[in-house]
């Protein structure tokens, strides 16, 4: 049976439709960066106001960490401390010093902000760079940011959206570099590895692993002479980082390697859980990859994760592209190499609920693979052209499923899992107590810098073991230095309590008046507020 | 060609013949399970999702309400809901509709349980025509399709839940009438026909309304054209489209109206509100919300990405569930699809059929429960294994003649149709290994407990084998005699299909735009 058939018709212009497509691919990057921006800091107020931004333990100590930069009882650089890469801090002073700034987190979460628009740029800028369309481009950029895990990770103070960013700018370069041979290509990607190295350990590897792929790349197509002279102009800036990291802790620590084999090293903690029995993953390779795999897949989401992967082999099997871009593209799999290297070697821990016990922690590792699954995606929607569409339309439905059930293993590592350290009963004490009275409060940064953060009291009331003169008089003759004490009562890993539990007249003069999960607090007997030292009067000595 | 249809004929009536002799039943003057509810193990009430349903058709049939006496309502349990301390099936009505006449058929001649369990059978039958039909769509011959048909029905779990009374039959028609209507230009009678084909799908199973968008939005696309002319690019939207709301409205406004009834609002479903009560063996009922999570948890989308990864394991690779443990033959399919999509002619069919499979796959790898709680093999794949048995119709087209295929084909077409007569004949209550370990008496998580309640117990749920065999023939005998038919049927059809003198595949490759 023959139906009529109603139609509505617009025509337009062919030449308009070009100028469309043009002015799209003219500005596109553009705005993303618009789009992106508003995204970020919406992110970031959605979890400013629900409490989740600061939800991570290692996100506090960031913060204090770039706070005790600028106001302490010893402000300074120094303050960078020894363990933990300093660009982040250093990148805080500028705006940390203002209290909303600190406590809010808001002075670390602004550079993964900044990080996380522009790693979706160059995620973006990679593609282009090797011909993929823009849909392709598009969804890869969707890929990484609709991803709940990289949208908590940018609203927090953590440092590994820092690090994509530079790693990938790095990346970004020497794609550049080994297409187009330009040397200013070679030594921004240089300072891009250099600041990465800065930022976390896996920024090291990559400089191995990008200075071994620059030496094959330019010994095999150049020769011996030219690979000299390349890779010293590469590395000069690329390992000036390391070179000053390793001076600074020669400066001030003594010893060049103190960050790895100092006491608040991560060699020192990852020792503390073997002894505990739970760094399962050293020496098992099978077990490192598995967990490693399992933290990017619930990163990344399972049905991104295979496709990245999928994408990945024809990517690497695509005949069309040149040797130096595959070469190149080899560095995406940095993170993933050094993560689990790291757990195999038991320089690192990584738990997986269901695999490592029933607990999440450091999980977060598994999302500095997302970029890289992104530009894979995004190469394969390119590439498959006719399932194009049905690729689109099954990310589209596994991400609306998943922002619709908040699904974020990262979250749920800050909020449960061994990452995060809920002190807020023992920092309300604090605060209640020792806003509106005079005094120094006793407290090992080291085991409770989150005490710290959450009390809401100025850097300045506490003596800590990076405030000198101050730590020692006061370990050494508590009743002269602290009114309160915080620490873990017959535990000498805290250093506090293995310092004044040696003190004999420790115990007549402090009565312990809160004890709470993560530590217990002290309070100086009013007979001995006659010797108390209440304001900070050592200056700048030592 | 006469010859052929008498062929096909007689084939169809065996085809009738062998899926009758696998119906559920026990011997009793009348039929046990017409009047008694009866839920032990390999009955067709051996679990509420067959007698939830069952309980809707008999209560509307008897009762002309939706609502549960007593008696039903502990029948049904725990696969019901409360609201107003009335007690209600969990399951959206499709198939308790669809059962409806057949519950009334049954009543008049005493079988009211096994005309209704029919109304599945002959679902399947359907399901059968369809995919023969979709094979020879994509390229494949007679009787390669007919064999296509023929292994989604015996090698695959669409045979054991032919025999229940579920939803999964009602929903691979519908998704398969709608992949079939999407085919060529779109009119407004297709655009009715595919409206009303996803509305009932909705009724009979929400999650078809996800298992059907690949099919919607191509059907919406293809209203759209745009054409070159000159310096201008002419769009054109068929306002035929509307077609689409004006099929889907009939079934809709009943969808709402039912929960209207039962939930109080249009759009609130039962299955949404999730089980919150149990039935006590008296038929009152208890309210189990104390023991719910708290309600000031945000609402959880039933699909959440978390699940995904030991969801596709589960359905995928485990022997729990999987297609690898359960029908291995249907991973066939994916070369028929792949050798389909080579010619342009017939790609962006193949691509909306492969867009099924991969969303129902996706889908289901989210869900909380990807075993389908007990259930037999992956039973919430069984609509993409409908699809992927049409492509082996076209493998088996093109390397019909080549040992290296045939040989693993028969070999697993063998040990599917083996395993899937094994659970058409015993139980569908296999539980997740998780369960199935903790169980006060452990029992297997396989289909190895198919075998054990077979060989030890001499179960056996076919009613022809209780009514005549049971004292004549031992339950694996007549298992072993039923799936050496199933198979000498595939040999049949494979040798019928060497002589077919078919070219398509060959002589329209790469024609076409």
């Amino acid at each position: 049976m023959k139906t009529p058939s109603f139609t509505l018709s617009f025509t337009i212009q062919r030449s308009r439709l070009v100028a469309i497509h043009h002015w799209f691919e003219k500005h596109a990057a553009t705005l993303v960066l618009f789009l992106l921006t508003t995204f970020s800091t919406l992110g970031f107020i959605f979890y400013y106001l629900n409490g989740l931004g600061l939800a991570y333990n290692d996100a506090r100590s960031h913060l204090d960490i770039g706070r005790r930069v600028v106001e302490g009882l010893k402000p300074g650089l120094a303050q960078l401390g020894s363990v933990w890469l300093p660009l982040p801090h250093i990148l805080m002073a500028p705006t940390v010093w203002n209290d909303f700034m600190w406590h809010s987190g808001l002075a670390g979460a602004i550079q993964s902000m900044a990080s996380f628009v522009a790693t979706a740029l160059l995620i973006y800028a990679f593609l282009r760079k090797l011909g993929i369309g823009m849909l392709g481009r598009l969804l890869a950029v969707a890929v990484f940011t609709a991803n709940l895990n990289i949208l908590y990770l940018q609203s927090t103070a953590m440092t590994e959206l820092l690090l994509t960013a530079t790693m990938l700018a790095g990346v970004y370069q020497l794609l550049v570099w080994f297409t187009e041979e330009r040397i200013q290509n070679l030594i921004s990607a240089g300072l891009w590895i250099m600041l990465s190295s800065l930022v976390r350990y896996e920024g090291w590897f990559l400089l191995f692993f990008a200075s071994l792929l620059v030496i094959f790349y330019t010994w095999r197509k150049k020769g011996y002479k030219v690979t000299e002279g390349t890779y010293i102009l590469f590395a000069t800036l690329a390992g000036l980082g390391i070179a000053l990291w390793l001076l600074w802790n020669a400066l001030i620590f003594k010893d060049p390697f103190y960050f790895s084999f100092g006491p608040y090293s991560a060699r020192a903690q990852q020792e503390q859980l073997e002894q505990a029995g739970v760094l399962a993953t050293k020496g098992d390779l099978f077990l490192s990859l598995k967990i490693y795999l399992l933290a990017l897949v619930y990163n990344s989401y399972a049905f991104n994760a295979f496709l990245g992967l999928l994408g990945a082999i024809l990517f690497w099997t695509d005949k069309k592209l040149k040797t130096g871009v595959k070469v190149v593209s080899l560095l995406l799999l940095a993170p993933l190499l050094f993560n689990i290297l790291a757990l195999y070697l038991g320089h690192s821990v990584l738990f997986i609920q269901g695999v490592s016990g029933n607990t999440w922690f450091n999980v977060r590792y598994g999302a500095m693979m997302v970029p890289s699954i992104a530009i894979f995606m995004g190469y394969l929607v390119h590439r498959l052209k006719d399932l194009r569409w049905v690729l689109i339309g099954l990310f589209a439905f596994v991400t609306f499923f998943a922002l619709a059930n908040g699904d974020a293993v990262t979250i749920d590592d800050a909020r449960v899992g061994s990452s995060q350290k809920n002190v807020s009963e023992i920092s309300g004490y604090l605060n209640s107590h020792a806003k509106d009275e005079k005094g120094f409060i006793l407290i090992s940064a080291a085991s409770h810098d989150a005490i710290i953060f959450s009390s809401g009291l100025p850097m300045k009331r506490f003596i800590h073991e990076g405030t000198g003169a101050y730590w020692e008089s006061a370990t050494t003759s508590p009743d002269r230095w602290a009114r309160w004490i915080v620490a873990r009562t017959h535990d000498d890993n805290d250093l506090t309590w293995k310092a004044v539990s040696k003190v004999p007249t420790f115990f007549e003069a402090y009565t312990l008046v809160a004890k709470y999960p993560f530590a217990d607090v002290y309070e100086l007997n009013p007979e001995f507020f006659g010797n108390l030292i209440k304001e900070p009067v050592l200056g700048k000595l030592k | 060609m006469i010859k052929k249809i008498l062929f096909v004929t007689l084939y169809a009536l065996i085809c009738i013949s062998l899926v009758a002799l696998a119906v559920k039943g026990q011997k009793e003057n009348p039929l046990h399970f017409q009047t008694v509810k009866d839920t032990s193990v390999g009955g067709p009430f051996e679990s509420s999702n067959n007698t939830s349903r069952y309980a809707l058709t008999e209560a509307i049939a008897e009762d002309k309400t939706f609502f549960f006496n007593n008696p039903r309502a502990r029948f049904a349990t725990p696969d019901v809901e409360e609201y107003n301390g009335k007690i209600f099936s969990i399951f959206t009505p499709g198939v308790s509709f669809l059962g409806l006449p057949f519950y009334f058929l049954g009543k008049t001649v005493g079988l009211p349980q096994l005309l209704t369990y029919s109304s599945t059978v002959l679902l399947a039958l359907i399901n059968v025509l369809l995919i023969i039909i979709l094979a020879r769509k994509f390229g494949g011959g007679t009787y390669t399709s007919i064999l296509a048909g023929f292994l989604f029905l015996f090698g695959t779990n669409a045979l054991t839940y032919a025999l229940t009374f579920t939803q999964h039959h009602a929903s691979i028609s519908l998704i398969l009438l709608a992949l079939l209507n999407v085919m060529g230009e779109r009119t407004l009678i297709k655009n009715i026909y595919l409206g009303v084909l996803y509305s009932a799908a909705l009724l009979v199973d929400l999650p078809n309304g996800i298992l059907m968008l690949p099919i919607i939005i191509y059907a919406l696309h293809k209203h759209l054209k745009t054409k070159s002319h000159y310096e201008n690019i002419k769009f054109t939207l068929k306002l035929n489209i509307i077609g689409l709301l004006i099929g889907a409205a009939p079934f809709l406004t009943l969808f709402g109206w039912y929960n209207y009834q039962t939930t109080g609002s249009y759009i609130k479903v039962a299955q949404m509100l999730g089980r919150r009560v149990d039935v006590l063996p008296s038929g009152e009922f208890v309210s189990r919300r104390q023991l719910t999570i708290n309600e000031d948890e945000p609402v959880r989308l039933p699909f959440n990405p978390r699940n995904q990864l030991s969801g596709l394991y589960i359905l995928l690779l485990s022997d729990e569930r999987s297609w690898i443990w359960y029908s291995p033959v249907v991973l066939l399919g994916i070369v028929g699809l792949i050798l389909t999509s080579k010619r342009s002619i017939k790609r962006s069919f193949v691509i909306i059929a492969s867009s099924v499979v991969l969303t129902t796959t996706i889908a289901y790898s989210m869900f909380g429960d990807p075993w389908g709680g007990w259930a037999f093999g992956p039973r919430y794949l069984i609509p993409a294994a409908a699809v992927l048995c049409s492509g082996i119709g076209i493998a088996l087209e093109r390397y019909k003649r080549k040992v290296w295929f045939i040989i693993p084909f028969m070999m697993l077409a063998m040990y599917s149709i083996g395993v899937n007569v094994l659970g058409a004949m015993t139980t569908t209550q296999i539980p997740p290994k998780v369960e199935a370990v903790n169980l006060p008496s452990p029992i297997p998580y396989t289909y190895e407990y198919n075998w054990e309640l077979m060989t030890e117990k001499n179960l056996n749920s076919s009613l022809f084998y209780n009514l005549y065999l049971s004292d004549k023939l031992s339950s694996r005998d007549f298992a072993l005699l039923y799936a050496s038919a199933a198979f000498g049927l595939v040999m049949i059809l494979y040798l019928a299909s060497i002589f077919e003198n078919h070219a398509s595949l060959k002589n329209t490759e790469g024609k076409g735009k």
